[in-house]
């Protein structure tokens, strides 16, 4: 279940899963975090691995190891109390999925915006977006977190898996905390609701994803 | 290693700015606390907010609790025609995090250890090994007076500065007396002198306000792995809102988080979680740890008080 929700196709640039029922299959084969701090590498991990199946990567090609992205995001040694932020990591991504032909384009402020989010989500020659949502993300009903203590300076990564009236989100810390309640971690905000968290100050709509190269668009064009 | 500088043209964006570039260089969760001004420069002092996803292992909630760590960094802009840092160093921002971490650790099992005094010196290893305070303290109470000449085993020798430090006893004349700690303990605890449970009580104070002493210099076994797992289930537990159900491996996931370099003997543990529950620092049912009511009561009191 969890190879075909990654691979529906057999032909490059698959369109990406759209239906309620294939985003929750979807999910369910994302992976959740292994630690507080790393959402972002995990973020990237999963929208990589989606990726690179629904291009039809060969498998020669060096796939990024999760150990890889907590080293360039800084989660390193035996206390990582938190990772670098997501342009940094982007940055840091780009040597990484060069073998692939790929590259990570990160996206903030003026040149981020709903529609480029939309456009971005609904590409199937793009991954999926991973954006950062402010603290008030933890905050909100639709997530399944109760929140002890201030929280006014962490940031979130999650993925998006559908951007149209509503979006549909994959939160990797929820997925670790109910690993068997695709409700938790796969969460529903109405259009107006995840604005207003993605847009939260000082991270303006920041908005990561991978598309290839212009080499890569032609090594992987469709037949 | 250090890296690189920040560097603004006015006040104004450095203000705008650096909350983010502070993300930028040091990581999420970091955050501008405090301005200070001086004449050649302005400082930001920098801290930084952990969230953690406490659980309870016996059922499904879970809370994410934030941590925030105060004074962890401090940037120092220079004035001039634009406002420069020094050099930046990531590791050192971490490794300063870690140590501030540490204090809330040892804050919050010295908490322990005055919310369960009581019942700690009756764990009977400790309280074997705290006989020499004891022998002291009851000889000097009962006797007024103790000639320095009977001191002569070892570790009374080693104790007797502490007690004098900590002010139970004080030295005089080639012998030691009751201090002025010991006579304020004596007068507000007047409706049980010279019991047992005066005796104990006393032991436990001294215990709580000489932890640190006793911790780093004065060897005693079983107090520091007994305090640290008493912590460990306290501490989540207080910060969940209610007390958890542990198992003994959630002990030890518990201590490892607390002291990353801390090595859990899986058979020590269980023996210190017996003590543990002998003693009435925790409750045991099968082979599920809880709170003791009272300790719970006091730990959750103090911390809120801190």
């Amino acid at each position: 279940m969890r190879g075909e929700a990654r691979i529906p196709g057999r032909r490059r640039f698959e369109d990406k899963p759209a239906t309620m029922a294939e985003l929750r299959i979807m999910s369910e084969g994302l992976q959740g975090q292994r630690a507080d701090a790393d959402c972002y590498p995990v973020c990237i991990k999963n929208v990589l691995d989606e990726y690179y199946g629904r291009m039809h990567i060969p498998p020669d090609v060096h796939r990024v190891a999760l150990n890889q992205l907590n080293k360039a995001c800084g989660l390193q040694g035996r206390y990582r109390p938190t990772s670098l932020p997501l342009d940094i990591l982007a940055a840091e991504t780009s040597s990484l999925v060069a073998p692939a032909r790929i590259q990570p384009v990160h996206r903030e402020g003026a040149r981020s915006d709903w529609s480029r989010l939309k456009e971005v989500c609904g590409d199937s020659e793009r991954s999926y977006p991973v954006v950062t949502m402010g603290p008030d993300f933890f905050h909100d009903p639709a997530t399944p977190y109760r929140v002890r203590g201030e929280l006014s300076s962490w940031h979130h990564g999650c993925v998006v898996l559908a951007a149209d009236d509503d979006v549909f989100l994959f939160d990797p810390l929820a997925k670790r905390s109910y690993p068997r309640e695709p409700a938790k971690y796969l969460l529903h905000l109405p259009r107006t609701r995840f604005l207003t968290l993605w847009g939260a100050d000082p991270y303006l709509n920041e908005l990561l994803w991978f598309e290839p190269t212009e080499e890569g668009l032609l090594a992987y064009e469709d037949p | 290693m250090p890296t690189k500088t920040l560097e603004y043209p006015s006040r104004a964006a450095l203000e705008a700015h650096l909350p983010r570039d502070v993300q930028r260089v040091f990581g999420n969760g970091v955050y501008v606390e405090e301005w200070q001004e001086t004449p050649s420069a302005l400082h930001a002092r920098l801290g930084l907010e952990l969230p953690e996803i406490i659980a309870d292992p016996a059922g499904d909630e879970q809370v994410l609790s934030v941590l925030h760590l105060s004074q962890v960094g401090r940037l120092r802009f220079r004035r001039g025609d634009r406002l420069r840092s020094g050099p930046l160093d990531r590791q050192a921002f971490f490794q300063a995090a870690e140590a501030r971490r540490q204090d809330l650790v040892r804050r919050a099992e010295v908490t322990m250890l005055e919310s369960a005094k009581a019942e700690i010196v009756t764990v009977q290893p400790i309280g074997s090994g705290l006989n020499p305070i004891r022998e002291l303290l009851v000889y000097v109470h009962e006797e007024d007076k103790l000639d320095l000449a009977l001191i002569h085993r070892g570790k009374q020798k080693r104790y007797l500065p502490l007690l004098e430090s900590l002010g139970y006893l004080r030295r005089g004349r080639g012998a030691i007396h009751p201090g002025p700690e010991l006579q304020k303990f004596v007068h507000a605890r007047k409706d049980i002198d010279r019991t047992p449970e005066f005796y104990l009580a006393l032991l436990g104070e001294v215990l709580a306000r000489g932890y640190q002493d006793i911790r780093e210099g004065l060897n005693v076994q079983h107090l520091v792995p007994i305090v640290r797992a008493a912590n460990a289930y306290y501490w989540p537990s207080e910060r969940m809102g209610r007390p958890l159900a542990f198992k003994a491996a959630d002990f030890a996931v518990r201590l490892r988080q607390l002291h990353p370099n801390y090595r859990v003997d899986p058979m020590k543990l269980r023996n210190h979680l017996v003590d543990m529950a002998w003693a009435g620092i925790v409750e045991k049912n099968g082979s599920i740890y809880t709170a003791t009511p009272e300790v719970w009561e006091r730990y959750t009191q103090a911390m809120a008080a801190r």
